[in-house]
């Protein structure tokens, strides 16, 4: 990841000049060589290609251990976690503040992502139902690293409601089966989402928005601009 | 293509729009000339080729920023995405255009690259082409893991067993191997569909590959890349040859070349196609058209970039000479130069011999330092009024100096409009260019067949018994 970033910086924002008398389509002193010497990669960079709009695109790392947490917080803008129940999420929280100030993780905080593994139906006894027929057919119970949540768009909206406040920011869901689970997040969950005031009725500013801007995560200056 | 279509009197032109993110033949201090890294104006380019009804969109590819003389070199246009990545963008706003990337198989992995055209074959429905290119550039292995750099015989090579474990990847499922029946309740038809097993001095490889069988089953094969293995390598391996001779005498000696070695190899020759790359600048008359390549190749070969590419073949300072000015000579003291990058010299060629070359061709013509870097660098090939220009091209074609052309505009996106707009039809008018796509894939619109693959292991003809 250091790589990575450092070539997205390679090239400094307005490089390219298009100055026609004296012939150069560059400005040479704001491309850099990144002279990256570690013990997996030797990349003297630039890169090929141009600094991004978004400076840096977003970085999501999925975490399951203290480990991942540092990692995470030395590398990415996202985590993706998967806590068990709220008592769980309260403590990965708490857990990934700690790695963030161990690393001195420096720029905007982490954003924490809870995964959930979604099966939703009008009804708990509907989704529940689905479930034991998907696990019939595998032969196996449906299992997931991620929590499984089996009900209601309603319900899951109060789960995610509750979770939220414990210091989550955002939510990964991961709908069971695209044709179902994915047509009743957008057409229930988000809804449901909206009047409780957690998800904005339209998406603010224009909706061009970046990445980066709709998380709020603003654009990054670049390490080599003077 | 339809086998009961009556065949066409004339050998057809092919067409190709290149869209070069780095060369001299874009002019870019043209107020014209757009971006080349906005989506907008690659796609407009690629739609405008499409409305042209071209074979193909290609890209050029670089995996370095050129330096010269320990400085970035700020002359041309520089700056250029991952072609794979835009091409599988634009397969979502054309329909029928082939897009082709240039990919090196020297920086490159089989298993990944394999993947990633499959994947374009796939989303493009069969559009997918792989100009496979070695890499002529030394310094670019500062930038990959394993650093360093192949010999060039060892560059070929690896290109042939990249492109051999690259076919049997993209043969590793059966075509029928999808079955996806709710009944059946399995997703493969064929457990082990997807299983490979490549081993040879390149490269030893094994698992599963992701990706059932595409449209085309492998992407249109393409090579650029001018030495004797080169030659070799595209006669074993590929469909086209992306050529540099686009003097239509120079074009039929490399034809007549390409034809001798592929009879040598016991291949059929026909069924090699020869693109070359070319520019053409129209005008109202012939003498218009002169006057308008003048103006352009003054654009593209600014005088500090005369100097530039001057040095990198001379290999010493020429900051002090004028570039309207005698071409100075090659002293015995002068280094081979830093990269050779003027253009895609003649494999194996050193610096030395190209200054001397360039040397004599000046005194020969009488070249300034400019005009000797426009002559041997740019190819405005076809000169002329549209009519002119598409009697040229016919002309070029039917007498075997090119099965057709890889055309760049001097300026970015736009540069082709002109051509799309007043030659195009008149290439119609003769009976030499399509007006309506006839195939589904590339390789129908080409006209070459679909590739056999080998037969799998388990293969079942079709109408044998349902795997219901
Ligand atoms: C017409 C033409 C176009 C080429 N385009 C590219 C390109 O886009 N990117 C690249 O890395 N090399 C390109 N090459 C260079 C070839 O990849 C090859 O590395 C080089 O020509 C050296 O091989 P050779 O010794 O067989 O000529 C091109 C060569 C030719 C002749």
């Amino acid at each position: 990841m250091k790589v990575v970033r450092a070539l997205w910086d390679s090239w400094e924002d307005g490089a390219v000049i298009r100055d026609v008398d004296t012939g150069r389509y560059l400005d040479r002193s704001r491309l850099h060589h990144i002279n990256f010497h570690g013990s997996r990669f030797a990349v003297r960079g630039p890169s090929i290609t141009p600094r991004p709009p978004q400076g840096q695109p977003v970085v999501a790392v999925l975490a399951h251990g203290v480990a991942d947490y540092r990692f995470a917080a030395q590398a990415a803008d996202i985590v993706y976690v998967t806590p068990q129940d709220i008592d769980d999420a309260r403590a990965v929280v708490t857990r990934l503040q700690a790695a963030q100030e161990q690393v001195g993780r420096p720029g905007p905080p982490l954003k924490i992502f809870a995964d959930l593994l979604v099966l939703l139906d009008e009804s708990w006894p509907a989704a529940a139902d689905r479930r034991a027929r998907w696990d019939e057919l595998a032969g196996e119970p449906l299992t997931s690293d991620a929590e499984i949540f089996v009900g209601s768009p309603a319900v899951l909206a109060e789960r995610l409601a509750r979770w939220r406040a414990v210091g989550l920011d955002g939510f990964r869901l991961r709908p069971g089966s695209a044709a179902d689970d994915l047509v009743a997040i957008s057409r229930g969950l988000v809804p449901e989402l909206r009047n409780q005031g957690l998800l904005p009725r339209v998406h603010e500013g224009a909706t061009r928005a970046t990445l980066r801007e709709r998380l709020g995560l603003g654009r990054p200056a670049n390490r080599y601009a003077a | 293509m339809t086998s009961s279509e009556p065949k066409p009197r004339k050998k057809q032109v092919i067409l190709a729009a290149g869209f070069p993110h780095g060369s001299p033949w874009i002019a870019w201090s043209d107020p014209e000339s757009r971006s080349q890294i906005d989506f907008s104006s690659i796609s407009y380019a690629a739609q405008a080729a499409e409305a042209g009804k071209f074979d193909f969109f290609m890209l050029a590819e670089a995996l370095r920023q050129r330096e010269h003389k320990g400085e970035f070199y700020d002359l041309e246009i520089s700056g250029r995405h991952h072609g794979l990545t835009v091409l599988t963008a634009l397969a979502a706003v054309t329909d029928h255009i082939g897009l082709v990337t240039t990919s090196s198989s020297t920086y490159n992995e089989p298993y990944e690259l394999a993947r990633q055209l499959s994947t374009l074959d796939h989303l493009s429905g069969g559009r997918a082409g792989w100009n496979i290119v070695t890499t002529s550039d030394p310094q670019s292995g500062v930038n990959f893991r394993r650093g360093g750099y192949l010999p060039h015989e060892q560059r070929y090579e690896r290109a042939r067993e990249f492109v051999a474990a690259a076919r049997t990847l993209w043969d590793s499922w059966p075509v029928e191997a999808v079955v996806g029946g709710q009944e059946s309740g399995r997703f493969r038809g064929d457990p082990a569909a997807g299983s490979y097993r490549h081993r040879g001095g390149q490269f030893d490889i094994s698992g599963r590959f992701s990706l059932p069988t595409s449209p085309q089953r492998y992407p249109l094969l393409i090579q650029a890349g001018d030495s004797a293995d080169g030659r070799q390598f595209a006669i074993d391996t590929v469909d086209v040859v992306f050529s540099m001779y686009a003097d239509p005498q120079a074009g039929r000696a490399f034809h007549a070349d390409i034809r001798a070695r592929a009879i040598a190899a016991g291949r059929d020759p026909r069924s090699i196609r020869i693109l070359p790359g070319s520019q053409c600048i129209l005008g109202d008359s012939v003498a218009d058209a002169r006057e308008r390549s003048r103006v352009i190749a003054r654009q593209q070969i600014t005088p500090q970039n005369a100097i530039a590419r001057l040095e990198q073949v001379w290999g010493r300072d020429l900051s002090g000479y004028d570039p309207d000015g005698p071409v100075p000579p090659v002293l015995a003291s002068d280094e081979p130069g830093a990269p050779r990058y003027a253009g895609y010299t003649a494999g194996g060629r050193q610096p030395p011999a190209i200054a001397r070359e360039w040397y004599e061709r000046a005194q020969r013509k009488g070249l300034t330092i400019r005009e000797l870097i426009i002559d041997v660098t740019l190819r405005h090939t076809f000169l002329g009024t549209p009519s002119q220009v598409a009697e040229q091209i016919d002309e070029a074609v039917q007498s075997d100096a090119a099965d057709g052309y890889v055309l760049t505009g001097h300026t970015t996106s736009v540069g082709l409009d002109e051509f799309v707009k007043t030659v195009v039809p008149e290439l119609q008018e003769r009976g030499v260019f399509r007006t309506e796509y006839t195939g589904t894939t590339l390789r129908e619109n080409l006209g070459l067949p679909a590739p056999a693959g080998p037969a799998p292991a388990g293969w079942e003809e079709p109408g044998e018994p349902d795997r219901g």
